[in-house]
């Protein structure tokens, strides 16, 4: 079968934009939903995965084989370089007399406070760990398989449960200390 | 042997193979060290996973539903398109970049301009841009960034149209050469350095390669159209032409601190045409390539060909036409400038009249590329600062 040229130009020009959007309808909710856990926070997280996907259509992997693993990484490197450069932000919001609060959320304003103070306490547990660590906890409580996982830190699927087991350990002892702080 | 944390953990979190899972539950069965150790993981896991569930947004705080991230998403894209610099800037900053890349990138670039269809992929470099033709005088045709399709910078399209269309062949992989003797072995011509220059010439041979297509010319139009350049002709007779270009081995000379870390240069985040990144500010290089061929079909007609290309490059059709009765398409190889922060004029270098194309000045210099062509080789000597020396330099090539 041949297909004629103007065919095979606009097949070849919609097969690229396809993949796209094939992908961007699958993974928009995960890699959003992804962000907010890390960030609790709806707009930014929107402008975070937005800002993913943006690279994946300006500036895609070569490798094209993985690009879910791709995305996940890219995300969750964004999230944590964010909550970083939040608890700088918070740090000089504090000293100089003001502290913004996270997006509001229904609840009587005890739980909502109870909960917002663990969620803070957590992030900056994230936070604290090396990148890969934080990632590989995140990633998990974010319903990925280990299979996935693996694809998306590029390390051997059998060592995940090795690698989430110490994530775990780390996680506990550090946030411990935070609490006790 | 006692199970391994990992181990226990895959386990707990059903992620073993049915093999390996009997083998870890008839292990726990009967070790009590194992069960034990089990708990402790398995309690632990449950308190982080009670910690980290407090990030898991409520029912009632919803996100965005994907239909509406798409179109915020499409607007950004649009916005960024904007601000992204034209592939023709890219292009203008490569030429100075000084970063030797395989001939493969030039082929692409050679085709380019052999049908006139529109830019070079980003990685193209310049001094390997001369081989059009069997070149043997270069014009410099001013070009306002502004008039150029604005898509040229960002179609993707293009970029594919290349991958789909053109075959390239490479001669093998960039090889050191320890002296001119050696390198002029090598290359098969006789290479020249400059007398005039301290330091140490670090020699490298490019290794030579050959492009060729067969014009589709539904395709190039298909092309044209996509870039909102559809009013430009290209000559019927374009279409099933076989086009090749042969570009020769190529030797350049590197002098001073030209590393090009491409590992710096693909971190995320980094721009790999700014010049702020690029390692090795202080390096001048000289190339030299015998003149390639280009086969293309006796009767194509090129006034026709080069008319459209200097559309493409913003001209209308009367500036193109009048432009291009001065050219001699067959030896003459067309060098577009922008013409808002480009300049360029002509100078007599190493006996024959040469190009000198300079960038406006910038940390650490100013920026120059000096092009000429003699005994059927194309020289580009490129670097960074005074002109006066790099023209002695230049003149006392031996």
């Amino acid at each position: 079968m041949t297909l004629t040229a103007e065919k095979a130009y606009s097949k070849m020009k919609q097969d690229s934009e396809t993949d796209f959007e094939v992908i961007f309808k699958e993974q928009w909710n995960r890699i959003h939903a992804l962000l907010f856990r890390m960030l609790g926070d709806w707009a930014e997280a929107e402008d975070l995965a937005l800002d993913t996907f943006l690279r994946l259509y300006h500036r895609p992997p070569r490798d094209r084989r993985n690009l879910n693993g791709w995305l996940y990484r890219v995300a969750t490197r964004m999230g944590l370089n964010a909550i970083r450069s939040r608890n700088r932000r918070q740090r000089y919001e504090q000293e100089s007399g003001f502290e913004r609060l996270e997006s509001s959320s229904p609840g009587n304003p005890a739980q909502i406070f109870e909960r917002e103070q663990e969620r803070k306490r957590v992030r900056q547990t994230l936070q604290g760990m090396q990148e890969r660590t934080a990632q590989i906890l995140i990633l998990r409580h974010s319903g990925l398989s280990y299979a996935e996982i693996a694809e998306t830190i590029g390390v051997s699927p059998r060592s995940v449960g090795t690698l989430l087991a110490r994530a775990e350990a780390e996680f506990e002892s550090r946030f411990r200390k935070i609490e006790g702080d | 042997m006692h199970l391994k944390d990992g181990e226990i953990k895959a386990f707990q979190d059903g992620e073993l193979s049915s093999v390996e899972r009997q083998r870890v539950e008839s292990h726990l069965e009967r070790c009590e060290q194992c069960r034990a150790r089990s708990g402790v993981l398995s309690e632990r896991a449950q308190r982080v996973h009670h910690y980290l569930s407090s990030l898991t947004p409520d029912l009632l705080e919803t996100p965005q539903p994907a239909k509406l991230a798409r179109a915020r998403l499409e607007k950004r894209i649009t916005q960024s398109e904007k601000e992204r610099k034209p592939m023709w800037e890219k292009f203008t900053t490569t030429i100075f970049s000084r970063r030797a890349r395989p001939a493969l990138a030039a082929l692409a670039v050679l085709l380019l301009l052999a049908v006139a269809l529109a830019f070079p992929p980003v990685q193209a470099i310049a001094e390997s841009f001369l081989g059009l033709f069997r070149v043997q005088q270069v014009a410099v045709v001013p070009v306002s960034m502004d008039s150029l399709p604005e898509q040229l910078g960002s179609s993707s399209t293009l970029e594919t149209f290349i991958s789909n269309q053109v075959d390239f062949e490479s001669y093998g992989e960039a090889e050191a050469a320890v002296s001119v003797e050696d390198a002029s072995a090598k290359a098969n011509f006789p290479v020249r350095l400059p007398a005039a220059s301290d330091g140490d010439w670090k020699l490298e041979v490019q290794p030579g390669g050959k492009m060729s297509m067969k014009v589709n010319l539904k395709l190039a139009q298909a092309v044209l159209e996509e870039i909102g350049r559809s009013d430009i002709q290209l000559p019927q007779d374009l279409d099933g032409a076989d086009v090749s270009v042969d570009v020769p081995v190529a030797v350049q000379a590197s002098l001073g601190d030209c590393r090009f870390d491409p590992e710096q240069a693909n971190q995320p985040g980094v721009d790999p045409d700014d010049p702020s990144t690029w390692v090795g500010k202080e390096c001048t290089t000289l190339i030299q390539m015998p003149s390639p061929d280009i086969t293309a079909p006796a009767d194509l007609n090129l006034d026709e060909l080069g008319v459209a290309f200097l559309q493409l490059m913003g001209m209308n059709p009367q500036e193109a036409a009048d432009f291009a009765k001065n050219i001699n398409w067959q030896t003459t190889f067309v060098l577009p400038i922008p013409r808002e922060n480009t300049t360029s004029r002509t100078v007599t270098v190493d006996g024959v009249e040469g190009t000198l194309i300079q960038r406006p000045r910038q940390r650490g210099g100013t920026p120059y590329v000096l092009i000429w062509i003699k005994n059927d080789t194309v020289y580009s000597l490129g670097g960074v600062g005074n002109i006066s020396q790099a023209i002695q330099m230049a003149d006392s090539l031996k």
